[in-house]
């Protein structure tokens, strides 16, 4: 019994083992390497983690001088330190966390961070070393430096003004071509709203913009671009093309806002409208007569026909009875043609009209495609084949939708009206020309335009009941946009209308 | 408007491009008594050689296709007793020289008053056999 009162030398080996195994079991799974060394500098402990970082075995390292797992000039200096630690008692390293080199088997040198700490056990005085390795943690920190460094490159040397601003609209960036371009200096706008560079009404409406599309998602600017005013530091406004790009990060939205100057742009479309319109309005006066007798012909027709049927109305009216489906005959005639009169009063406005552009971004192959997808239905009805062939490279082009749809429109219905009935074939292809020009055909199987008349010439029409005004009105546009439109027919074989436009918009022509 | 010269009940060609012109126009002289073949262009008029028993051709001037001057030379080719009352509503001096050397020919300018037609219509029908 006295037995289980006093430990026996057995137990407190038994103990001891114990408590080494604890230690081997912490040693062994500790993240960090752990390496201990004597007074001069041997190995006398490393750790699992030490063999990874370092990729020696420990039977390799044991008894092996510390200095091996050095590059140089630790490994030179080493020695002569720990003499000197032992001589002064000053310690160097002790206690302290630093960024040094190791050296690994294969001669690899990398970064890591130490710290050392002393332990005396009696006499016996032991360093332990706690290592990490940190080769990840500065790649990652000088990949990030690096991109930083570049980002900034770009930031500082574009021709563009960027600018970034968070949800709330709080300038974060503002860059060396945005500096110049407002009159700010960066220190002045970083931190303020950027409605500061906006005129009013603008000013006033921006937060209310930018909080609609946190909200809604719904985008008017973002990823779509569009022409606006932007204000200078001098309060004088400017022209410029925005385009936005939204970015996600950790939950909130980041915006980044590009900016082109449009001031010149503006300047040489202003220019180029005026001789423009300085060429129409020449090519309107000469048109004036046309124009008269077109009028004369084109109301005075249906005005006479309205006439003639209010007479025919009081003829019906005098009978007894009164034969009231006839009535009703003649009066929907007078509302068919009233409909018709307005319709040309519309098309003449509309040709009378100045061809004021009002330019955007155009996607153009998702463009032709709504296009054509709106004449589907007269097409089928028609049995003619409508077919669209648009390539996806087609750059982004300057043009002004509303106006280049009416052309389309018309060129398209202009093509099923000549094949009229099916078997027949309406084309419409895009493709980018040489010099940023983008050209779309739109090629019918009809009978082709007979010779001797210029289908864009003023009141010049192939059609029972056309006005002449609608390719008359498509040249204008075209002409408009900087662009040109021609049409090649043989009797026959059907026609092709050629449309070119300047991918810039009509500025880059002059 | 019945008269004892053999006008009262006729054949009428008539070619305009206007609808309710030419319906209108075409219904009246229907109810009074008159056969009338109505087209909307010249293209559409049959073979000229066929129209024996048309009386008096009446034609808009400026249609799509041929002209109804030239429609209206056709036609006095084929049947040269046969008046041509030639509408128009845009009158030109030039038209007026064109019509002043066709003899059968009446001009009558658009809007038309039915009954100054209809009337017309007998002048030109009793006088077209001298």
């Amino acid at each position: 019994m006295s037995e289980d009162k006093t430990p026996t030398p057995a137990d407190a080996l038994r103990a001891l083992r114990l408590q080494e195994a604890r230690w081997q079991a912490i040693l062994g799974t500790a993240r960090d390497a752990i390496i201990g060394i004597d007074l001069t500098g041997r190995i006398t402990l490393f750790n699992h983690a030490a063999e990874v970082i370092f990729g020696y075995a420990a039977s390799e390292v044991m008894g092996q001088n510390v200095t091996i797992l050095m590059p140089a000039p630790y490994r030179e200096e080493h020695d002569a330190y720990l003499a000197t630690y032992r001589a002064t008692g000053v310690p160097k390293a002790i206690g302290r966390i630093r960024e040094v080199e190791g050296r690994r088997k294969n001669g690899d040198v990398f970064p890591m961070e130490l710290s050392v700490s002393e332990a005396r056990v009696g006499d016996d005085v032991m360093y332990s070393a706690m290592i990490r390795d940190v080769t990840e943690r500065r790649r990652a920190e000088h990949a990030l430096a690096e991109s930083e460094a570049r980002h900034r490159a770009v930031l500082d040397t574009a021709a563009s003004a960027i600018i970034g601003i968070d949800e709330g609209g709080k300038v974060l960036s503002f860059n060396p071509a945005a500096e110049r371009l407002f009159g700010y200096a960066a220190t002045e706008i970083v931190g303020q709203n950027v409605k500061l560079l906006m005129p009013v009404p603008f000013r006033h409406e921006h937060d209310g913009y930018l909080r609609h599309y946190l909200q809604t998602g719904e985008r008017r600017v973002i990823g779509i671009g569009r022409e606006v005013t932007g204000r200078r530091k001098d309060g004088t406004n400017f022209p410029m093309d925005l385009a936005v790009n939204d970015t996600l990060l950790d939950g909130r939205h980041f915006f980044t806002g590009v900016i082109r100057d449009l001031t010149h742009e503006k300047e040489a479309e202003d220019r180029e409208r005026q001789l423009l319109k300085q060429a129409l309005q020449n090519e309107r006066l000469a048109d004036i007569g046309a124009v008269t007798a077109r009028i004369a012909h084109d109301f005075g027709n249906p005005l006479a026909g309205l006439q003639m049927t209010a007479q025919r109305l009081r003829q019906l009216l005098a009978r007894d009875p009164v034969p009231v489906e006839r009535l009703t005959q003649a009066t929907d005639m007078i509302v068919q043609t009233v409909q018709r009169l307005d319709a040309l009063v519309e098309e003449f406005k509309e040709f009378a009209r100045e061809q004021r552009l009002h330019l955007r971004r155009l996607e153009l192959p998702a463009f032709l495609q709504e296009i054509v997808t709106a004449w589907d239905q007269e097409a089928t009805g028609r049995g003619i084949a409508l077919e669209v062939d648009v390539g996806t490279d087609l750059p982004v082009i300057r043009a002004d939708p509303d106006k280049l749809r009416r052309v389309m429109d018309n060129l398209v219905k202009n093509a099923l009206e000549a094949v009229d009935r099916g078997p027949g074939v309406v084309r419409v292809t895009a493709e980018l020309r040489k010099q940023e020009r983008i050209r779309i055909l739109v090629t019918d199987s009809g009978p082709g335009v007979p010779e001797g008349i210029d289908v864009f010439a003023l009141f010049e029409t192939t059609k029972a009941g056309g006005t002449g005004l609608g390719l008359a009105i498509c040249k204008q546009i075209v002409l408009a946009h900087g662009g040109g439109i021609e049409y090649a027919s043989h009797f026959g074989t059907g026609t092709v209308f050629r449309l070119e436009l300047p991918a810039h918009g009509p500025t880059r022509r002059l | 408007m019945d008269q004892p010269d053999g006008c009262s009940a006729i054949r009428i060609l008539l070619v305009d491009d206007e609808p309710s012109f030419r319906t209108s126009l075409a219904e009246m002289l229907r109810e009074d008594g008159h056969g009338v073949g109505d087209h909307g262009a010249p293209a559409h008029v049959p073979a000229l050689s066929s129209l024996k028993d048309v009386a008096i051709l009446i034609t808009d001037y400026e249609m799509p296709g041929t002209s109804g001057l030239a429609l209206a030379d056709a036609f006095h080719a084929q049947h040269p007793h046969v008046p041509v009352i030639l509408v128009t509503a845009y009158r030109t001096t030039s038209l007026d020289a064109q019509v002043l050397d066709r003899p059968f020919l009446r001009f009558v300018q658009k809007p038309v008053d039915y009954v100054v037609l209809h009337t017309l219509i007998h002048e030109v029908c009793a006088g077209r056999r001298p």
